[in-house]
């Protein structure tokens, strides 16, 4: 916690070597958090790669009130989910208007890929609504309190426990 | 254990790792931005002579 201050303390007064601290001491948990919200790992990676550029950029201008790891794993559910209603969007306009798209790559990869359990427990969650699962994730995978999960969504405390 | 506790315990430790090659990339241009972002900041801040 102090370590993280201080990095954030060196890294508004534009600090690389800050900004790296931070990007490998998150990576691995924040990366795992958009794998599991998205269900798929390149998507994953581009979403983490955006909200670390982002984070950049907001170097002098960040206000930060609650603790790092907590504010880094909101910017992460937020582009996941953007990134999730993009998706959709086009995937409304490929399924209307063209041909099927026929990937290359077999399936999509997983963020479970070791063990059967896992598996079994990465398709269960994929059948939750995404709310739901984001809420689930965010909660148990990012140790977030249910108040701040509704402060970062703008819902209310009871709205996320009922999900 | 309680199966809800199993459940917790499984996606807490899922194995997931950045690779290197991705790292660097990442890093390249997180770090790129910080530079273009330090260097604005610089620039609003000289002195009108």
């Amino acid at each position: 916690m102090l370590e993280d201050k201080l990095l954030l303390l060196k890294f508004k007064r534009g600090s690389p070597d800050a900004l790296r601290r931070i990007y490998e001491k998150y990576k691995d948990e924040l990366l795992a958090l958009a794998v599991a919200l998205l269900n798929d790992r390149a998507t994953a990676e581009d979403a983490l790669h955006d909200v670390f550029v982002s984070f950049a950029q907001s170097a002098d201008k960040l206000k930060l009130s609650g603790n790092l790891k907590g504010y880094l794993i909101t910017c992460v559910a937020n582009r996941a989910r953007n990134s999730k209603r993009l998706g959709q969007q086009r995937m409304a306009v490929s399924l209307g208007e063209t041909e099927p798209i026929i990937s290359d790559s077999g399936k999509p990869e997983r963020w479970i890929i070791s063990s059967e359990e896992l598996d079994t427990l990465n398709n269960a969650l994929a059948q939750l609504p995404y709310p739901q699962r984001e809420v689930v994730i965010l909660h148990v995978q990012g140790s977030m309190k249910f108040k701040a999960i509704a402060e970062s969504q703008n819902v209310s405390i009871n709205t996320i426990q009922s999900r | 254990m309680r199966p809800a506790e199993n459940i917790e315990k499984l996606i807490r430790n899922v194995p997931i790792n950045t690779s290197a090659k991705r790292d660097e990339e990442v890093l390249d241009d997180v770090l790129n931005a910080l530079e273009k972002s330090n260097n604005i900041q610089s620039a609003a801040h000289q002195p009108n002579l």
